[in-house]
């Protein structure tokens, strides 16, 4: 939760009905991403921590965010890392 | 994969197929742009400039730049700096004969640059056939210049009937060239639709390529031989025409359509100079009727998931309708004809 995360270099990502969809020049060249409406391209800026994001998002919705969906975005995030779209990073002080 | 997404049309295409300039120095007699000497009408330079404003604020990933031969106009390498200014990615389809040194220059010290040169026969009596008398040695010299500069390039092959026999002797070119084979799909576009009939692939000949894709998966093909590819390419690119719904074309004149192989009246979304390109993307009729297009006489073939009908300008060209299956596909190649 305490983590940012930036696009890796040669990666895009932009925002679709779905969710997301990244680009790489480092191939595969694209990757959908069903990650529906609280994960935005701007998150990966690495200037929010997830857990910022989570709550400027909750007070934007003004929804609540079960732990089910915080772990499905945590995974989400993880196996992004892991295709080498994005790394982590600390975010600002 | 599954591509509902793709199948309803993305927000704005991934990349777009930009002809920047009709002209070329050669005549190759499978042009799919009837590309030549006449210059015609063109976007200005600033005319260009605007174009990628608008590609880059619709958040296009990808330009593939063709023609025409794009070295051709004097302002090209302006136009792939003002892409790579917004991060546009550009892949450059040459016919590799006009490249001099202030081009390749350029090309070495760009990341965002893939290039592909043409050639269409592994020996210089077929690949000239199709290309025009001495571009083999030219091509070939050129080749030698950018692996002597250390630029990456691909190798771009239009297969018909007269390189089929030559295609292992193009993959072994290529990789002693340090180069990746691309395969790309002979459609009747341009001057193809004169060639069609003496240059395409008869059944056999396609039931053959299809099991040599099989076996050589280092092979590109730019997603061109879904509707032939086996269950053992499968994973390795889209298995669905991507005309509309990931992909759409740039003519020189900035007409858009759909796809290259696709500029006909019916499909015309309208002249990017006039209209946004998020306007033609989402509102165009000629998009959304391939965006909704279900080829029904296809959907009970255990193939369907693979290919999805196939390559809709070839059904459309040979059989004037939409609502056909493409008539190259591989199930058309294993059963008898009706």
């Amino acid at each position: 939760m305490d983590q940012a995360y930036r696009l890796r270099l040669g990666v895009r990502v932009r925002k679709e009905k779905f969710g997301l969809l990244f680009y790489s020049r480092n191939g595969p060249k694209l990757t959908f991403v069903y990650s529906g409406q609280w994960i935005r391209p701007d998150f990966f800026s690495g200037r929010f921590t997830l857990s910022e994001w989570l709550d400027h998002e909750r007070l934007k919705a003004r929804k609540e965010m079960n732990e089910d969906l915080l772990k499905a975005i945590e995974t989400l995030l993880s196996r992004l890392v892991n295709k080498g779209l994005i790394i982590e990073t600390l975010g600002d002080p | 994969m599954k591509h509902w997404e793709i199948h309803n049309g993305l927000s704005a295409p991934v990349n777009v197929t930009w002809e920047i300039t009709r002209r070329c120095n050669l005549s190759c007699i499978h042009c799919l742009s009837n590309s030549g000497q006449d210059k015609g009408e063109e976007l200005t330079y600033e005319e260009c400039l605007y174009v990628i404003d608008q590609l880059a604020s619709n958040q296009v990933f990808q330009v593939n730049f063709g023609g025409g031969e794009p070295f051709l106009r004097e302002d090209f390498l302006s136009i792939l700096n003002a892409c790579h200014r917004h991060d546009l990615v550009t892949c450059i389809s040459t016919n590799g004969t006009y490249l001099n040194d202030d081009s390749l220059d350029f090309l070495k010290q760009r990341e965002m640059v893939y290039l592909q040169v043409s050639m269409d026969g592994g020996s210089p009596k077929t690949n000239d056939l199709i290309r025009g008398m001495g571009s083999y040695r030219q091509i070939v010299k050129t080749l030698d210049r950018l692996n002597s500069k250390e630029i990456p390039f691909s190798i771009n092959t239009v297969l018909t009937r007269l390189n089929f026999p030559e295609i292992s002797n193009l993959y072994s070119f290529a990789k002693d060239h340090g180069a990746k084979l691309r395969i790309s799909r002979f459609r009747p576009a341009g001057r193809g639709k004169e060639a069609w009939e003496s240059l395409r692939l008869g059944r056999e000949e396609l039931k053959d390529f299809s099991q040599w894709l099989s076996d050589h998966k280092d092979v590109a093909t730019g997603d061109s031989f879904f509707s032939l590819e086996d269950e053992k390419r499968k994973g390795l690119g889209l298995n669905l025409c991507g005309a509309a719904k990931f992909t759409c074309c740039l003519d020189p004149e900035g007409h858009v359509y759909p796809c290259a192989f696709l500029q006909d009246s019916l499909f015309y979304g309208g002249n990017i100079l006039n209209q946004t390109l998020n306007e033609i993307w989402s509102q165009a009729h000629g998009f959304n009727l391939l965006r909704t297009l279900r080829v029904r006489s296809c959907e009970s073939c255990f193939r369907y998931e693979s290919c999805h009908g196939g390559c809709p300008a070839v059904a459309y060209f040979m059989g004037k309708s939409l609502n056909i299956p493409d008539p190259e596909c591989l199930i058309y190649c294993i059963q008898p004809a009706s």
